[in-house]
């Protein structure tokens, strides 16, 4: 969700209503941050118009649920309840909506004689890259409170925000023509060097290069005894969650129609690329396990 | 926990955007299961004098059934000085309920009638 709560301990107590504005202004400025290319692309306005509502409803409640998810593993407040998630997920999608629905109204991408399946479609549709920037600015735009560091994240909750980078970042190119000539045009051993390559760059931005957030000083082992925990573990596991998300988008898109297994496959890998990339980047994102091994799953 | 109103005014808000949303892709989603139904028909019955002695006509199509359709080749053919002139145009994208607006253009005016047709399609 969008606002950052920093009243980390005293949830009880209620906010002024500058702060509120504030939170929501920072939010919305953040889902800009993140949404403005996708925003600004001809292929999506063209998707939002042209595909079937419930696949757009099916990419929208995979969306909210990867937010959730980002809400329950980020952020300074992390003894919210179930309830206060969903509640703060609901928020921060409506708030996303309302931004993406004004931003393409500045650009006349809504114009009332498009009809209104046309008009939902494309705010529903660019809502969700809208909304993965106002959930990132509850982490990456918001200052930590006094005193309060941000709480490493667990295994699980890392998979969760490996999904969240990978949607966002497979999102941005899914549409484009490029993806499928590339998938379509490479051989298989091609496809398989592109599988080596996402596996092994992803490996060595989150555990291997000095970026911040990444565990470089991690890369030797697990903290904990499941299969995940291990840094080989880990990258294999996001790049099949980078992989499931690509077949989603694919199919979300009727990019698979008419295409062969053999296409879909090329497709997929060559999307999965770069939705690897952004499982990476996500992870970098909200960093690794603490150095207690206290961090907190999902 | 405790909301101030401006929470509460953003919350009732998001609420009510997010179900409109998800209602109307919902809705739509399982009531919406025919074809693509292109329909195109001349706006206006005088066509207006173009730059270089050319004659243009608008046209407008519209998409009146269940699912969108892009590439949509419409076709106008009129008789221009005793011989039959067709002149063509793709629409990019068109969605459900929605129409587009073209002009054809004739190397001169057409006499009677300007018949026009939609070619095909692709669906999406």
């Amino acid at each position: 969700m969008a606002p950052s709560r920093k009243d980390g301990s005293d949830g009880g107590h209620g906010r002024s209503i500058d702060e509120t504005a504030r939170d929501h202004l920072r939010a919305a400025v953040g889902g800009l941050f993140v949404g403005l290319p996708l925003l600004w692309t001809m292929e999506m306005w063209e998707h939002g118009a042209t595909q079937p509502p419930l696949k757009l409803l099916l990419l929208f409640g995979l969306a909210f649920a990867i937010v959730v998810g980002f809400n329950a593993v980020s952020g300074f407040r992390r003894e919210r309840t179930w309830v206060e998630l969903l509640v703060d997920a609901v928020q921060g999608m409506g708030l996303s909506i309302v931004v993406a629905a004004a931003m393409l109204y500045v650009l006349g991408r809504l114009e009332p004689e498009l009809g209104l399946p046309t008009v939902v479609g494309r705010i529903g549709l660019l809502s969700i890259p809208v909304a993965f920037g106002t959930a990132l600015a509850a982490t990456v735009l918001s200052e930590p409170e006094e005193g309060g560091g941000r709480e490493a994240v667990g295994p699980i909750g890392r998979l969760f925000v490996a999904a969240g980078g990978a949607l966002y970042f497979a999102l941005n190119i899914a549409p484009t023509d490029e993806v499928r000539i590339l998938g379509s045009e490479a051989d298989v051993p091609l496809l398989l060097l592109a599988i080596v390559a996402s596996l092994v760059i992803s490996l060595a931005i989150v555990f291997i290069v000095e970026l911040p957030g990444s565990r470089g000083g991690s890369r030797s082992g697990s903290r904990g005894g499941g299969p995940i925990d291990h840094p080989v573990g880990e990258t294999v596991a996001a790049y099949a969650i980078a992989l499931l998300v690509s077949i989603v988008l694919i199919f979300s898109f009727g990019l698979s129609d008419g295409l062969g297994l053999r296409g879909v496959a090329g497709y997929v890998v060559m999307l999965g690329t770069v939705a690897s990339f952004g499982s990476a980047a996500g992870r970098l994102l909200v960093g690794g396990e603490s150095g207690d091994g206290q961090g907190s799953a999902a | 926990m405790k909301r101030n109103s401006l929470e509460w005014a953003i919350l009732v808000i998001s609420v009510a955007v997010v179900v409109a949303l998800v209602g109307y892709l919902l809705v739509s989603g399982l009531a919406n299961d025919g074809p693509a139904m292109i329909r195109a028909e001349v706006t206006a019955a005088e066509a207006a004098e173009g730059p270089g002695g050319g004659w243009l006509v608008p046209v407008t199509v519209h998409n009146e059934g269940e699912k969108a359709a892009v590439s949509i080749v419409v076709e106008g053919t009129a008789i221009v000085a005793g011989t039959e002139e067709s002149s063509e145009l793709t629409v990019d994208v068109l969605a459900v309920d929605s129409e587009v607006e073209l002009v054809l253009g004739f190397s001169g005016r057409p006499e009677g009638k300007v018949e026009v047709r939609v070619v095909g399609f692709e669906s999406p």
